[in-house]
């Protein structure tokens, strides 16, 4: 989300095959424009300085100046690129962040895991540039029903259903086609609970009442008006939304089940 | 039950009016009965404010009892190190401590006197003791004192102990799913180098989870999320012998639990319900929410056992894997109460379902 150009990345390993692995990994994500490697803190900060990475993933433990001790001295820098912490072994976690890490990853990586972290990357380093919401335009979306135009109440939509340019809304009072593509509207909702679970599918997250594994790769979400499949890809993200949501306690008011 | 407890001596001293009540009707009293009562309660709060050593802050509490006690002027308790707890005026006392620590006998100058403290016939320290004190009294205040540090030493080392179970109890990793997952991915790394790596991860996930040794706790979405990795590996190694269906309520993603006290169940499931049973089998997990409890339920549909064995497992009689069992009932036991044990539902031929149940807000139960 940082322009057409994408992400110009740095990765630091002491390790020549777990560098390979994570380079190999930024440049089959997508957004990466392009990877560079350094295999030890100096030549690391050489190239900060001659090519002004984006972000740069770190390995923490290495011979000589370590992964969190660069990162202190990237800190000073006027305009210093994104950290993120590549690491074995989770001990560090709480000092990664001290150190101002927007992400911290677990060897051995996924692509999934990799993909969040740059989700991150962009996120951080478009704050401030953002401009501020736009006016909640979709709270409630009208419907043709019969004839006649209704309004559908977003606080009713437990998930939409993508089908070509439009998305056909499922509330317990019924399923409603509407004319807008689910990229827009998850644009919309994305910041008011909703999520993407699947290349057809937007969920809200207070609607789901199970999730479902088979563990050979199909993930149901569980609403009461059906079921929703989680692609493999969206899992991670669906499920860190379900445990913060349910942390702050959001599934025990009992408003879903009343369908507020 | 009472006696185990310092706390259970209120009970004596509720029955105190009784003797008193005696003496006003003018009866012959059992002679001193109150003051033995007393002596008894002052005996209580010394030794308990001996229980952490003779220079913990709590002792000297006891040294101003003891002082009362022996009606002296001054005691002093001396431990090793020759740091001193004083009741009373100090006096000097440098000498006679020196010589009771190097002779380990009694010894005295004018009316202070200083005698060794033993504990399993090693030296613990010095009483020492100014006034005047008949020696015999002195004799038996030492030799209380000594046997209340005894005491103490022994229940901390139970303590000690305690933890030190409870974290052997932690569940081993099984070799024999180790190697078979690792000669699973061996082959895939050959016929399909993507499913290979994705079960990689899903390794490194539940060794991870394994080794993890940075807290007592975790959350249910960390313990579900190293049982699926677990499920993950074992049906790549079973194939379609095993089948796996996995459910939980999102509210109770976040509720506290120990470390690995979900996973030995569910390998237990595999090992007893599957890979012995001809054909295969089904494991189901599952965690909702019932009012206040979070509800895991781990269910396999193989050969079950007769309700006897599941009793002999829970006993700790049980062999190989269902120790796994055990270490779990202990363990939710110690952490939140002896009514959260497991529960194993069971009959021969009709699979076996082993239930656990905590509660999903627990003061000081707070994942890592």
């Amino acid at each position: 989300m940082t322009g057409t150009s994408g992400l110009r990345v740095l990765v630091v390993d002491d390790v020549a095959p777990a560098l390979d692995e994570m380079c190999q990994l930024l440049r089959e994500a997508p957004g990466v424009a392009s990877v560079e490697a350094a295999g030890d803190a100096l030549t690391a900060l050489r190239l900060i300085q001659t090519t002004a990475p984006d972000a740069v993933f770190l390995d923490i433990s290495m011979p000589g100046m370590d992964g969190l001790e660069l990162a202190g001295l990237l800190g000073r820098m006027t305009d210093p690129p994104t950290i993120v912490f590549v690491t074995a072994f989770e001990q560090h976690a709480v000092s990664a962040y001290g150190v101002g890490a927007v992400d911290y990853l677990l060897k051995p990586v996924s692509a999934e895991r990799l993909t969040a972290a740059l989700g991150r990357v962009n996120r951080v380093r478009a704050t401030g540039a953002a401009p501020a919401p736009a006016v909640d335009e979709l709270a409630a979306v009208p419907v043709e029903l019969g004839g006649r135009t209704r309004f559908v109440r977003r606080a009713d939509v437990r998930f939409a259903e993508a089908q070509g340019d439009y998305v056909r809304l499922h509330t317990r009072g019924g399923r409603h086609l509407v004319r807008i593509p689910i990229s827009r509207l998850e644009e919309h909702w994305r910041g008011v609970g909703y999520v993407r679970v699947h290349r057809s599918f937007l969920l809200a997250v207070h609607a789901v009442q199970e999730l479902r594994s088979d563990v050979s790769g199909g993930l149901l979400a569980h609403t009461d008006v059906g079921d929703v499949p989680v692609s493999r890809r969206h899992a991670r993200e669906l499920r860190d939304r379900l445990l913060d949501a349910a942390t702050r306690g959001e599934f025990d008011s009992g408003a879903r089940r009343d369908g507020r | 039950m009472v006696g185990a407890d310092p706390g259970g001596m209120a009970v004596p001293d509720a029955q105190l009016p009784a003797p008193r009540r005696r003496r006003l009707l003018g009866r012959r009293a059992t002679p001193g009965a109150g003051e033995a009562m007393d002596a008894l309660a002052t005996g209580v709060e010394i030794a308990s404010a001996l229980r952490d050593g003779l220079t913990a802050p709590a002792a000297s509490g006891a040294a101003r009892r003891l002082r009362a006690l022996l009606d002296a002027d001054a005691v002093c308790l001396v431990d090793l190190d020759g740091a001193r707890t004083w009741a009373g005026p100090e006096v000097t006392d440098d000498a006679l401590v020196d010589e009771v620590l190097r002779t380990d006998r009694r010894a005295a100058r004018g009316d202070v006197a200083a005698l060794p403290l033993r504990v399993r016939d090693e030296p613990a320290g010095v009483l020492v003791v100014a006034g005047a004190v008949p020696d015999g009294a002195a004799r038996k205040a030492a030799a209380f004192v000594s046997d209340a540090l005894h005491r103490g030493r022994l229940e901390s080392s139970a303590d000690a102990a305690e933890q030190a179970e409870l974290r052997a109890l932690r569940a081993e990793i099984s070799p024999h799913f180790v190697y078979n997952a690792l000669t699973t991915i061996a082959s895939f790394v050959r016929s399909d180098p993507a499913r290979a790596r994705e079960l990689l991860l899903d390794f490194a996930l539940y060794i991870r989870h394994n080794l993890a040794r940075h807290g007592e706790y975790t959350t249910l979405a960390g313990e579900f999320r190293a049982v699926e990795a677990y499920l993950t590996l074992a049906r790549a190694v079973l194939g379609e012998r095993l089948r796996v269906q996995v459910r939980i309520a999102p509210e109770v993603l976040p509720v506290a639990i120990p470390f690995l006290a979900l996973q030995p169940l569910v390998e237990n499931a595999v090992q007893h319900g599957v890979e012995r049973a001809e054909g295969g089998g089904s494991v189901q997990v599952s965690g909702e929410a019932q009012g206040e409890d979070c509800v895991i339920a781990v269910e396999d549909d193989g050969p079950g056992m007769p309700p006897e064995r599941a009793q002999d497992v829970l006993a700790g009689r049980g062999t190989g894997t269902s120790l796994g069992l055990v270490n779990v009932d202990r363990r939710l036991r110690a952490v939140f109460g002896a009514g959260y044990g497991l529960v194993i539902e069971t009959a021969p031929g009709a699979g076996t379902r082993v239930v656990v149940r905590v509660p999903r807000f627990h003061p000081g139960v707070v994942a890592s």
